[in-house]
Parts: C-alpha cells; structure tokens; sequence
C-alpha cells in the first residue's frame, strides 16, 4: 500500500472538567462593532485602558458601541445532519446564528443604524455582567482579540393597536462563528467601562445641536467649548468662542458658518460622545 | 486660552490669536468682546494683559 491520508485530530482533545467559577455568557446589554480588518489587545487591562479612545478615533480601529438593548431571540444554531443512507443520519454542520435584539425606540439611531448594513463587520457581545465577548485570531506574537464576523440588518416597527413601536438590529453570524466560538476569549470589562455611541452634532443658531435630534448639547458641555472644537466653512477655527451662561449660546469671532469638528478632535479636549458633521452647505 | 467672567460664561480665545498678536491689538481686538461681562472696563483690559503675558511669559507691567 503507497500513500497514506493524515488523521486530522491534533486538537481534538477536549478537558471536559467542571470549572470552578464557571462563566457562562448571560443576557447581551452592548455590542461594540468594528471594523474586520482592525484588531485589538487580547490583555484585559490594555483593552479597558485603550477602549473610549477607540470611540472617537479616526480610521479603522474606531469601535461603534450600541447600548440600550432590551431583550435578545435567537434563532439559528441547529445542527444540521445528513442521511446516510441506511437509516441513520449523522451531524454535518450548524445552521446560521442570526442574533435579534430589541432595542429602545429610537428614530435618530434607526437612521444611524441603517448605515451599517450591507457592511461587514465584527461585533463583540457585553453581557449583563460586565463581560466582554470576542474572539482570538492569529497565533503566538500576532494573537489578536476581535469581534465575531457578521452583517446587520435592522427593522423599524411602527406602533400598533395593541403594539408599541421597537427598534430590531438583527446579526448575521457568519458560517466561521463556530470556529470563532472554540476560540472563543472574554473579560470582566466593567459596566462603567462600556461606553456610549457617537451622537452627530451641527452648530445650529449659536448652539450645539443633535443632528437629528435637535437636542441642545451646548449647556451639557457648558464650560467646555474651546475655540478649536469648532472649524469654519474655510476650514479654519475661530480666533475665540463665547459662552455666555444666561442665554446658553456660543458667539463666533469672526462671525460665519462653523460646525463642531470630529469627534478625534473633540475627545482628546475632553468631550466625548458627540461629534461634529461635515457642513452640508 | 480661557477668561471666565463672574456669571460662568467665558470666552475662549485660540492660541494663534494671542501668539501672533502684539498686546496692544490683541487688546483691541478682544476688549470690546468681553466688556459687557464686566462692571468696569478696566477689569476686562486687566484680565486680557493677564492672559496674554502668561502665554508670552512676559510678567505683568502694573
């Protein structure tokens, strides 16, 4: 006999003992999505320490966080068999995970999230421990932590009769999750460690306002604004803003069109969570 | 640089401004945006030579 078939089994040996303090993924409160090519810390202390820039940094590693989750339907996950042909049927592989979760009603988020689809991404669960979710690609020194690869669909259900309206932002692993489960790696990442989204903010009659919403975000970071957080139609800062406290409203020197500049901008001065649009006109 | 008046409003003034500004035209230039915020004028004056001397770290001519 010439040839030989290699067996296939150099990881196949499962430590199936109990773990003392065992975690098991609970209830879903954040997702952090990112972009699939980027990459980040598997240390836990790097990762927590490097996390809210991400937020508002520019480029690939930027991470979306997408909170206010209120309940998770599974569905997907089966295994899926093959007749054998003698009557008996044997596993082959699992059907796709598809992930839907409730999300409080938003209109100004719906219009953000819709952005997301027809993208791929990967996307880490935090669970309602504090716990984050990922993955570990690359081996030795290039190890890496990264979200699970899947694409988004998101529906916008408008209130019945009888139904109150919800948003759903629908996850579609892809067919590597499995694999992405059996190298699966996770952290106490913190409740208070889970940060929040990027608001779109416009400079509307002297204050700072949500792009959608029309919220005044101008009072909230009161003391805060410095000339270099607002650029010109030229491209250029203001040679100073005021704030004046009695009516909550910000003066420009030169007078002219201005928006909030990019959140990376925004956030190395001290404010996080919104960030500046380019101006449409 | 920021000048906080009493009733916490405050004005901000970029870096560029006071660094390429001799402190008699930044004076000029800044004066009548501030003065209102003040009772007196030269309390307003006062505070812009403050700030422009702590970037030019040139002490305070009394």
């Amino acid at each position: 006999m010439a040839g030989r078939v290699l067996g296939s089994c150099v990881d196949a040996t499962p430590y199936t003992g109990s773990n003392q303090c065992a975690k098991g993924e609970s209830l879903t409160t954040a997702l952090l999505f990112h972009n699939p090519l980027s990459s980040y810390p598997l240390d836990a202390a790097t990762f927590i320490t490097d996390l809210p820039a991400k937020v508002y940094t520019t480029g690939i590693d930027r991470i979306y966080p997408v909170k206010n989750i209120l309940a998770l339907d599974l569905t997907g996950g089966d295994t899926n068999t093959s007749d054998a042909g003698s009557g008996y049927t044997s596993p082959t592989n699992k059907a796709q995970v598809i992930a839907t979760y409730t999300l409080e009603n938003d209109d100004c988020l719906y219009k953000e999230l819709v952005k997301m689809q027809g993208i791929s991404w990967r996307v880490f669960r935090v669970d309602q421990d504090g716990y984050i979710y990922g993955t570990v690609t690359g081996t030795g020194a290039n190890q890496a932590f990264r979200g699970f690869q899947c694409k988004v669909a998101v529906r916008r259900v408008q209130a019945t009769g009888t139904d109150q309206a919800f948003l759903y932002l629908e996850i579609y692993y892809s067919a590597q999750y499995e694999a992405e489960l059996k190298n699966l790696h996770g952290f106490n990442l913190g409740e208070e460690n889970i940060p929040d989204g990027l608001v779109a903010v416009v400079v509307d009659g002297g204050q700072v306002v949500g792009e959608c919403s029309g919220v005044d975000y101008t009072t909230i970071y009161g003391p805060e604004w410095t000339a270099a957080m607002f650029i010109s139609s030229t491209g250029t800062p203001p040679d100073s803003v005021t704030y004046d406290d009695a009516t909550g409203l910000l003066t420009f020197d030169p007078t002219g069109t201005y928006r909030v500049a990019d959140a990376a901008v925004l956030g190395p001065l001290g404010i996080t969570g919104i960030t500046g649009v380019p101006l449409t006109t | 640089m920021k000048i906080f008046f009493s009733n916490k409003s405050y004005i901000d003034i970029s870096d560029e401004v006071i660094k390429s500004s001799t402190k008699k035209a930044f004076i000029k230039k800044m004066l009548p945006k501030i003065a209102r915020y003040y009772r007196d004028e030269k309390e307003a004056e006062e505070d812009l030579i403050k700030v422009w001397s702590a970037f030019h770290k040139e002490p305070i001519e009394n």
